[in-house]
C-alpha cells in the first residue's frame, strides 16, 4: 500500500516537474516566436527557395525547367563572373585597410580630451545610420559631371580643374569615387568600435612603456594593437562582408561601368537576374558568393581562435 | 428611407460604370523631356474626363525592364508603355500585336512610319509589336565661332550636308589650328560605344549576323578603328577618355557627332555659336545611328475590353498630338510630319536632323545586345587609348567574347 502511494507520488512529482519545464520552455519559445517567424519567413524560406531555384532555368517571363548543375557550370565558365569576383576582391583589398586605418586615426584623435570632439564624432558616426538612397543620391549630385555639380563647380572655381569632368568616365576615377564614398560612409561604426576598445586599455601599460623609453609608434604597435586584436578581427570580418556585398554605390554611380570595370559580384547577380531574366542563374551566383565568403569567414575564425588561445597562453 | 436605400444601391452598382479608368503610362523620360510628356498627359486628362493617364517615370533601362518583367508576371504592369526600342526584345512575346487594318480603324497609319524605324517590330505574320512615335538620331553638332576662327564657312556642314569623309577630315584639319593644346577638334570620347556602332554601320558592318547566331563586326570594326587611329595621328581625335559635353561647351572642341537630345540644351546655351547639320557620312554605307520610343501594350493588362478601349484612346491621342512631343527634342518617326512644312517652321533644327530618318539604323532586336556592346568597349579602349592592341587583335578577341554571350543565349533562353 505504501509502495503504491510512493509510486503515485513519484508520478505526480514527475508530472509537476514536466509541467514546470514545459511552462518555462513554452515561455521562452513564446518570446522567441515573433523573431523566429520572421526569421523563417525572410531568411530560411528564401535561402531554401534560392537553393532550389539555382537548379532551374527560371524566368519571370518564360517557362521554368530543371537544368541540374547547368547554371553552376555556366557561371564557372563565365569570364564576366570572374571579372566581377576580381573587381570585388580588389575593392575589398583596397577599401578595408583604408577604412580601418582612417577609423583608427580618428579613434585615436577622439580618445584624447579636446574641446568640440563630440561634434567630430557625430559628424563621422551619423552617416553610418543614414539610408543608402539619401546618401548616394546626394553624392551623385556632388559628383555630377555638369558644370554646376558641386565638386566640379568648386574645383573649377578654385583652379584645380580647367573644366568640369565626368567623375565616372574612367575605371580609376570611378573606383576612387566609390571607395571614397564608402570610406566616408562606413568609418563611423569602426570608429565607435575602436574608441571603445581604446578606452579599455589600462593607462598603466602606456606609462610603463614610456618609462621604458618607448615612443608613440612603438606604444601603438606593442600595446594598442595587441589589446585591440579581437576588435580588429571582428571588424575585418564585418568589413569583408560589407565589401563582398557592395552594390548600392555601383548601382547609383556607375551601373557597373565603364565597360564593366566596376561591376561587382552582387551587381552581376542583379544584372543576370533582372537584365537577362535568368533568376535561376542569379541564385546560383549567390551560392558561389556564399562559398567564397564562408571560406573567408572560416579562415578568419581559425586565425582569431588561434590568436585568442595564444593570448590566453601568454 | 426606402427610396434613399434604393438610390444608394443603384449608385453603388453604377459606380464602376461612371468611375474613371486609370491607365498607367510608363516612360523612361527622367530628363527635361519628361515635362513635355506631362503637359500632353495633362491636356488629355482635361479633355477626357472618363480616363485618367498616370505618368510613371522609370529612367534607367535596367529598372524599366525589371519593373516590366515583374509587372507582367504578376499582371500588375502598366497598361501602356513608352519603351526604348532596344529594351523591347526580351518582352516581344508579351506585347499585344496589331494588324495594319486594326491600326487603320483606330486612325493610325502604320505606313506613315519610316520602314527603317519599323525594322524588328513586325512579326512573321505581318503584325506590329508597337507603334514607334519618335526617333532619337545622331547629328553633327559644331561650333560656328571656331569655324569662323578657322576661316571656314560656318554654314558649310548645313549647306554641303551630310559631309563626306574627305570634307569632314579637311574641316577637322582646318579646326586643328584653332584648337588649344591638349584638346581635339572632334572632341568625342573614344570609349563611347554608340559612336563606335554609328561608325560600324557606316563602314558596312553590324553587331550580329541577321540570324543573331554570330558576331559580324570584325571587318568593319577594324576599318573604323584604323580610321580613328589615322585621325588620332593627326591630332584630330582624342587618344584619352574625355568629357565631350563640357569640352564642346567651353569651345575647346569644335565638332561632335552625337544624339539629338543635346540639340535643345546647346541651342539655349550657345545661341548663334551653335551649329547643327546631318551627321557626316564617313564610310561606304549611308546610315546614321538612331533609336526610338515605341508605344507598346502588355497583352495581360488589356484583356478587359474597357481598359483596352481606354488605352487605345490614349494611344490615338498621342499619335495625333505627336508634334507636341517632338518639341522635347526628338525627330518624328512619321514621314508626313518629318517632311512637313509645319515641322520645318516650328522646329527648323529638328527638321534638319529629321531628314536623316529615312536611312536611320537601330539596334538589332537581340536581348543581349547591350551586354555584347559593353564587352566590345574594353577592346576599343585597348586600341585607341591604351595602344596595346592592333585593331585586328582587338576585334578578333571581342568577337570571341561576343560569341560566348550569343552561345549562352541560344543554349539557354533562345530554345
Amino acid at each position: 500500500m505504501a509502495e503504491k502511494t510512493d509510486i503515485l507520488m513519484e508520478k505526480q512529482l514527475k508530472k509537476m516537474r514536466m509541467k514546470r519545464i514545459l511552462k518555462r520552455e513554452l515561455g521562452a519559445w513564446g518570446f522567441l516566436l515573433p523573431h523566429f517567424f520572421f526569421f523563417v519567413l525572410f531568411i530560411v524560406i528564401p535561402v531554401v527557395y534560392g537553393f532550389v531555384m539555382s537548379f532551374y532555368r527560371w524566368s519571370l517571363l518564360g517557362t521554368t525547367r530543371f537544368v541540374g548543375l547547368d547554371n553552376y557550370v555556366r557561371i564557372w565558365n563565365d569570364s564576366r563572373f570572374w571579372q566581377s569576383v576580381k573587381n570585388t576582391v580588389l575593392f575589398a583589398i583596397i577599401s578595408i585597410p583604408l577604412v580601418m586605418a582612417v577609423s583608427m586615426i580618428f579613434a585615436l584623435l577622439l580618445k584624447k580630451k579636446w574641446y568640440g570632439k563630440l561634434w567630430l564624432l557625430v559628424a563621422f558616426v551619423s552617416p553610418t545610420f543614414f539610408s543608402s538612397v539619401g546618401v548616394l543620391t546626394t553624392w551623385r549630385w556632388i559628383f555630377s559631371s555638369a558644370p554646376n555639380g558641386l565638386l566640379n563647380y568648386y574645383l573649377t572655381k578654385l583652379g584645380f580643374l580647367k573644366q568640369p569632368i565626368s567623375w565616372f568616365e574612367t575605371p580609376a576615377r570611378a573606383w576612387a569615387c566609390i571607395i571614397g564614398v564608402t570610406v566616408w560612409w562606413i568609418i563611423g561604426f569602426s570608429i565607435l568600435l575602436y574608441l571603445g576598445a581604446l578606452q579599455r586599455i589600462p593607462p598603466e601599460q602606456y606609462e610603463a612603456a614610456k618609462i621604458d623609453g618607448a615612443g608613440p609608434w612603438a606604444q601603438f604597435i606593442h600595446i594598442t594593437l595587441p589589446w585591440m586584436r579581437n576588435v580588429l578581427f571582428f571588424d575585418v570580418v564585418r568589413q569583408v562582408l560589407l565589401a563582398f556585398g557592395l552594390f548600392d554605390q555601383v548601382y547609383f554611380f556607375t551601373a557597373g561601368g565603364p565597360a564593366g570595370s566596376t561591376r561587382t559580384m552582387v551587381y552581376y547577380l542583379y544584372m543576370v537576374g533582372f537584365e537577362r531574366q535568368q533568376l535561376g542563374r542569379a541564385a546560383a551566383i549567390s551560392w558561389y558568393m556564399f562559398i567564397i565568403i564562408f571560406g573567408f569567414a572560416l579562415i578568419n575564425l581559425f586565425i582569431l581562435t588561434k590568436s585568442i588561445r595564444g593570448a590566453e597562453g601568454e | 428611407m426606402r427610396k434613399l436605400l434604393v438610390f444608394l444601391v443603384v449608385l453603388v452598382l453604377a459606380l464602376p460604370l461612371i468611375a474613371k479608368i486609370q491607365i498607367t503610362f510608363m516612360t523612361p523620360l527622367s530628363g527635361a523631356d519628361g515635362a513635355y510628356m506631362d503637359q500632353i498627359i495633362q491636356k488629355f486628362n482635361e479633355t477626357h474626363p472618363d480616363i485618367e493617364i498616370v505618368h510613371l517615370v522609370v529612367g534607367s533601362s535596367l529598372e524599366y525592364k525589371q519593373k516590366l518583367a515583374t509587372g507582367i508576371s504578376t499582371k500588375s504592369a502598366p497598361q501602356v508603355l513608352f519603351i526604348r526600342k532596344h529594351d523591347m526584345p526580351l518582352f516581344l512575346d508579351h506585347f499585344r500585336t496589331f494588324t495594319k487594318e486594326e491600326l487603320q480603324k483606330l486612325g493610325i497609319d502604320i505606313d506613315d512610319i519610316y520602314p527603317s524605324v519599323l525594322e524588328g517590330l513586325v512579326t512573321k505574320d505581318g503584325k506590329y509589336y508597337g507603334i514607334p512615335i519618335d526617333v532619337w538620331i545622331f547629328y553633327m553638332a559644331y561650333r560656328k565661332d571656331n569655324f569662323k576662327k578657322a576661316d571656314l564657312d560656318p554654314d558649310l556642314p548645313l549647306k554641303e550636308g551630310p559631309l563626306n569623309r574627305e570634307q569632314f577630315v579637311n574641316v577637322l584639319r582646318a579646326l586643328r589650328k584653332v584648337t588649344p593644346e591638349g584638346s581635339f577638334p572632334w572632341c568625342e570620347s573614344p570609349s563611347w560605344d554608340w559612336e563606335f556602332v554609328h561608325l560600324l554601320w557606316q563602314f558596312g558592318g553590324d553587331i550580329l549576323t541577321p540570324d543573331f547566331k554570330h558576331p559580324a563586326f570584325k571587318e568593319a570594326g577594324i576599318k573604323v578603328l584604323k580610321f580613328l587611329q589615322e585621325l588620332q595621328k593627326e591630332g584630330l581625335y582624342p587618344d584619352q577618355p574625355i568629357d565631350a559635353g563640357p569640352t564642346f561647351e567651353s569651345g575647346a572642341g569644335s565638332v561632335l557627332i552625337t544624339g539629338i537630345w543635346t540639340i535643345n540644351p546647346w541651342l539655349d546655351l550657345l545661341g548663334d555659336d551653335f551649329g547643327y547639320a546631318p551627321a557626316p557620312q564617313l564610310g561606304t554605307t549611308k546610315s546614321v545611328f538612331g533609336g526610338s520610343h515605341v508605344i507598346a501594350i502588355p497583352k495581360v493588362m488589356v484583356e478587359d475590353e474597357k481598359t483596352f478601349n481606354a488605352v487605345m484612346t490614349w494611344v490615338k491621342y498621342l499619335w495625333d498630338h505627336a508634334i507636341e512631343w517632338y518639341a522635347a527634342g526628338q525627330t518624328p518617326a512619321r514621314k508626313s510630319i518629318a517632311e512637313s512644312e509645319e515641322f520645318k517652321e516650328k522646329f527648323p533644327h529638328l527638321y534638319v536632323a529629321a531628314q536623316q530618318v529615312s536611312y536611320v539604323k537601330t539596334f538589332q532586336m537581340f536581348p543581349y545586345i547591350a551586354e555584347i556592346l559593353a564587352e566590345i568597349v574594353p577592346y576599343i579602349e585597348e586600341v585607341l587609348i591604351n595602344k596595346s592592341m592592333t585593331p585586328e587583335e582587338a576585334m578578333e578577341e571581342a568577337e570571341m567574347v561576343a560569341q560566348e554571350i550569343i552561345d549562352d543565349y541560344w543554349a539557354t533562353v533562345g530554345e
